[in-house]
C-alpha cells in the first residue's frame, strides 16, 4: 500500500541540454528545510546540523535555504531523540526536506522527511525565512 | 515509339546523404538528456536499507535527432540513499532513491537528476491523542511504512556527454519515384 504520494525530492534547475562543462561547473545544490506551522510541538525549536556544524534553526513555521556541496550529506536533528536523513546532492538541483515534531516521552522528536517543491511552495507564504539566523559559529559547538 | 526508362532501383536504395550506418556511427548524447526510467522492484522503508540496489529499465527510446541511442528496455540500477523505518510516536517510514545508470551494450550510462522520495503516513497526532487517554502507552502508535511501487516512472538525465552507437538508424529517405525518360523507340532503358 502506498501510504503517501511519491515525492520528487529534487527539482532540477539545469537546462535540459546545457553543455557538460556548465553542468560540471555548478558544484553545489540547494537544500530547503521547512517546517509547517502546527499546534503540536509549536514551542519546540531545533537545529539541523551536519558534522556538528549548525545549518538551520527550525522553529514552528520557518524555513532555511542551504547551499550544499555536491555529494552525500547526513543531516541530523536532535531533541530527546536523534534523527538522521541522508541525501545525495547533485549539481544545480534543489531538494526539499520537511521538518516536523512527533510524540516523545518528555519533548517531541524532531524529524526530517523527504518532501517536494509543491508542498513547500504551497506554504511558503506563511513561513518565515530563517536562513542563516540564530546559528552558533562552527567553532562554538555546543549541544544546543 | 516512346520508350520508358526507369531510374535505377539501386540508386534509390543507396544510402542517402546524412543517413547513419547502424553499429558503426557514433552519436553524441549531450549531458542532461532526459531519460524516462521505470522502477522494476518494489522498495519499502520496511524491507530496504540505505545502499540497497534495485532494477530500473528505460521506459521510452532516447533519441538524438531521429536516431535511437538508448532503446526502451535497457536495464540499469538505482540505489536507496535513505531508508528510515517507521517508529514509535507516530513516526512515518522514509525513503529516498536515485537512478544510477543504464547499460547500452558495453556502455554504462551514468544518470542523475532522478531523486524520488516517499514517506509513510505520519501518525503523530494519533499518537498524541492516544497518549492523552493511555499515557505513555500512546507512544506505541507507529507511523506508516513508505513504499515505492513497481513500475513507478520518473525522469532522469544523462550525467555526462556520451558517444553512443546508433541502435536504430533513422528511417531512410524515401526513394524518389521512378522517372520516366524518353529514349529511342523500342528501348527500355534502366
Amino acid at each position: 500500500m502506498l501510504l503517501a504520494p511519491l515525492a520528487v525530492v529534487s527539482q532540477d534547475n539545469a537546462p535540459a541540454a546545457a553543455p557538460a562543462t556548465d553542468a560540471a561547473a555548478a558544484a553545489t545544490g540547494t537544500v530547503v528545510f521547512f517546517r509547517e506551522k502546527k499546534m503540536m510541538g509549536a514551542m519546540i525549536s531545533y537545529k539541523v546540523r551536519e558534522n556538528g556544524v549548525e545549518l538551520c534553526k527550525l522553529s514552528n513555521g520557518t524555513f532555511c535555504t542551504v547551499q550544499a556541496p555536491v555529494g552525500k550529506h547526513e543531516y541530523v536533528t536532535q531533541t530527546e531523540a536523534k534523527d538522521v536523513l541522508t541525501l545525495e546532492v547533485e549539481p544545480g538541483e534543489t531538494y526539499y526536506l520537511a521538518a516536523s515534531i512527533s510524540m516523545g516521552m518528555m519533548a517531541g522528536h524532531a524529524n526530517l522527511a523527504p518532501s517536494k517543491k509543491e508542498d513547500f511552495e504551497g506554504m511558503k507564504g506563511k513561513l518565515k525565512d530563517n536562513t542563516g539566523k540564530d546559528l552558533d559559529p562552527p567553532a562554538a559547538k555546543d549541544k544546543k | 515509339m516512346i520508350a520508358l526508362t526507369l531510374a535505377t532501383a539501386s540508386l534509390a536504395q543507396a544510402p542517402s546523404e546524412g543517413a547513419i550506418e547502424p553499429a558503426t556511427a557514433l552519436v553524441t548524447v549531450p549531458a542532461l538528456t532526459p531519460v524516462i526510467v521505470r522502477i522494476e522492484d518494489e522498495i519499502s522503508s520496511k524491507a530496504n536499507k540505505s545502499g540497497d540496489r534495485f532494477r530500473i529499465t528505460v521506459a521510452e527510446d532516447v533519441r538524438v535527432g531521429d536516431a535511437v541511442v538508448i532503446p526502451a528496455g535497457s536495464v540499469g540500477e538505482g540505489e536507496v540513499i535513505h531508508a528510515a523505518k517507521r517508529g514509535a510516536g507516530g513516526k512515518a517510514g522514509e525513503l529516498i532513491v536515485m537512478a544510477r545508470f543504464v547499460r547500452v551494450g558495453d556502455n554504462e550510462i551514468r544518470l542523475r537528476s532522478f531523486a524520488l522520495g516517499a514517506a509513510g503516513t505520519d501518525k503523530s497526532v494519533d499518537s498524541l491523542a492516544a497518549s492523552l487517554v493511555f499515557g505513555p502507552f500512546g507512544l506505541i502508535q507507529k507511523g506508516g511504512d513508505a513504499y515505492i511501487v513497481r513500475e513507478t516512472l520518473g525522469t532522469a538525465k544523462t550525467a555526462l556527454e556520451f558517444k553512443l552507437p546508433v541502435v536504430v538508424a533513422p528511417a531512410p529517405v524515401p526513394a524518389p519515384p521512378p522517372q520516366i525518360v524518353e529514349t529511342k523507340k523500342g528501348e527500355l532503358s534502366e
